[in-house]
């Protein structure tokens, strides 16, 4: 696609003699060297020049050095001339190189001229616009006056046969169209060295330099299409511009071959393309700013929904916040303890600590009852228990003890005694456990001691 | 293609100056996005707050609810403890320690009965030791034996109702 910067370029044929400045439907000629009020690209082709594909070995960086020594040599330019390759093709051994020399001094006069307008000046050799043209498989022929160039794309290599006819007599024309066709046949595509060009060139484009609107233009219709034909190619039709120079009209392929044009095409200092390219690319980047931009500002107004939200949904839950603490004020009499509560559960603690130790009148009522079966209840005491990790303060455990003897009046067995003793301490709520006897009741006289350990029973351990 | 006619002035404006207004367009969206996105931080941070202080307040809340059942708790408590005669001023402490005394059984009977729980009046025990003085005699025997004394310690604390 065209970058859109080159739609304010105007176009313009250059030549030795002078300038076909072409702009929509007018033709204007303007000495070589005009003064440039536009951008312009500036097409050059010139009789002059030397076109040709060499076939050269070694690196193609030397080509220019070596295209120009072989052409003084040939005696093809007079003097030092500027060879520019527009296309190389490489193969094992040698590579090919399609170029244009131009005669050095007028060469830099262009460029000189190029620099020094106020506007940008794209110099472009013509040859390079109808390579640009040019896929892989397509073939060209452009007619300049009597001047006729076939060139071809035969899978990345360009191929090249030029002619010239006597006049611009269209019988001339023909015939040398006739003869160009011939030449391409028995130079290019059946050349035993290239034996599959013919197969892999498939469409023929006609580019016609400037023609007058008539008699060549009819000329050039039939032409190409006779060309074609001969050649086994399909034509590929190219758009012509018809412009208007006072009251005569011509036609031109020089807009449809601009539309082939691009910065690296440029012969003009490396500035002047880097220049065209950004101005190729501002366009693109400026869209691409303004949608970054619209994005951002889209970005921005997400954001600040958000950030609205995030304030009014704070807000909801500062008053939340408010309210609670308002409830929590409001409660606050409530709050307060009774003066005498501390008080009354230490009291509370206390008798319950009272309570939980043993209780002497219940231990001795129920010994009594237990010893009536013929058991003597000795001594009612308590040892003190060591617990490790004892708090401070608190009461030490202790262990309640009874010693015992059976009677020797008893009318029960001691076994049956201390049976039934045992039991009537369970049913009373203590449970009975014989331990060593550790008390001075152990030396009783003449019985057995027998001694106890009471617990009182838990609920649902009763008898 | 360059074109005869001059372009309107939105079209003009567009054409001549796009650069500097992409570029200002850009900048005033970066500036806008800049700010937009501060003010969102601002605002999350103002809601984290706002979401502290609820949860402070909240906590507050249920710990001014837990003290207030606490006081009801705490006056229903004194009413059942009132109902039991249970007030702290009307109650005292005694301590009770006899240390290995033989005593004659009638005295000691009499000893022991400080230690009888009841109503208004309950001792706890820390240590006691009850034995006969006489290796004949149990504690709970005979008329034969009535005439012995018992050896008794007892060591503990009472807690009565003065009123």
């Amino acid at each position: 696609m065209k970058p859109a910067s080159l739609h304010a370029f105007q176009h313009c044929w250059l030549t030795r003699s002078g300038a076909e400045l072409i702009s929509p439907g007018r033709l204007e000629r303007r000495p070589a060297r005009f003064a440039v009020d536009q951008d312009v690209i500036v097409v050059v082709d010139m009789p002059e020049q030397a076109v040709d594909v060499s076939q050269l070995a070694g690196d193609p960086a030397h080509a220019a050095a070596l295209i120009d020594r072989a052409l003084r040599g040939q005696g093809l330019m007079e003097g030092a001339c500027v060879v520019i390759p527009h296309a190389t093709a490489r193969r094992p051994a040698d590579y090919d190189v399609l170029f244009t020399a131009y005669p050095a001094d007028w060469w830099a006069g262009v460029q000189s001229w190029a620099a020094e307008a106020e506007h940008l000046v794209a110099i472009v050799p013509v040859m390079a616009l109808l390579w640009a043209t040019l896929a892989k498989g397509q073939a060209l022929v452009y007619r300049d006056a009597a001047r006729f160039t076939f060139l071809a794309n035969i899978d990345g290599r360009p191929a090249m046969v030029a002619t010239q006819a006597f006049s611009e007599e269209p019988s001339d024309l023909a015939s040398t169209a006739a003869l160009l066709c011939e030449s391409v046949q028995a130079q290019l595509l059946t050349d035993a060295g290239q034996g599959s060009g013919a197969r892999i060139v498939a469409t023929l484009s006609w580019f016609t330099r400037l023609a007058p609107v008539g008699g060549d233009e009819m000329a050039d219709a039939g032409m190409s299409l006779a060309t074609a034909q001969r050649l086994g190619l399909e034509l590929r039709p190219v758009a012509h511009a018809q412009v208007l120079q006072g009251s005569d009209a011509f036609w031109t392929c020089l807009p449809a071959l601009c539309e082939r044009f691009s910065a690296r095409l440029m012969t003009n200092p490396p500035v002047d393309r880097y220049s065209l390219r950004a101005r190729q690319l501002l366009p693109r980047a400026s869209a691409a700013g303004v949608a970054v931009a619209l994005l951002a500002m889209l970005g921005a107004g997400v954001a600040g929904g958000l950030a609205v939200t995030e304030y009014a949904h704070a807000r909801s839950v500062d008053a939340q916040a408010d309210a609670v603490r308002q409830a929590t004020a409001a409660r606050a009499s409530q709050e307060q303890l009774p003066e005498n509560f501390k008080a009354t559960v230490a009291l509370v603690d206390r008798i319950g600590a009272l309570l939980e130790r043993p209780d002497t009148t219940r231990l001795a009522q129920a010994l009594r009852l237990a010893g009536s079966g013929g058991v003597q209840v000795m001594r009612l005491y308590t040892v003190p228990v060591k617990v490790e990790g004892r708090r401070h303060g608190a009461e030490p455990a202790a262990r309640v003890l009874v010693d015992a003897i059976v009677r020797s009046d008893a009318p029960l067995a001691v076994q049956d005694a201390l049976s039934r003793f045992v039991n009537t301490l369970r049913r009373a709520g203590y449970l009975a456990s014989a331990v060593e006897s550790p008390g001075r009741s152990a030396q009783a006289v003449g019985a057995a001691v027998f001694s106890y350990e009471l617990k009182p029973l838990e609920a649902g351990e009763g008898a | 293609m360059a074109s005869n006619q001059e372009p309107g002035g939105w079209r003009r404006l567009w054409g001549e100056y796009r650069p500097a207004l992409a570029l200002a367009t850009l900048c005033a969206a970066l500036v806008t996005t800049f700010l937009a996105q501060a003010s969102l931080r601002k605002a999350r941070l103002e809601l984290g707050a706002a979401q502290q202080r609820l949860a402070q307040a909240t906590a507050k809340d249920k710990e001014s609810q837990d003290r207030v059942a606490l006081a009801a708790f705490a006056s229903e408590f004194l009413r059942q403890a009132a109902r039991q005669q249970l007030q702290p001023e009307r109650w005292a402490d005694q301590a009770i320690a006899v240390s290995q005394a033989r005593i004659g059984r009638p005295e000691a009977v009499s000893l022991l009965l400080q230690a009888q729980n009841h109503a208004g009046h309950v001792f706890g025990a820390q240590e006691f030791d009850i034995s006969s003085a006489s290796l004949k005699a149990g504690l709970f025997v005979d008329t034969a034996a009535r005439g012995e004394e018992l050896v008794v310690t007892l060591r503990g604390r009472t807690t009565f109702r003065t009123q």
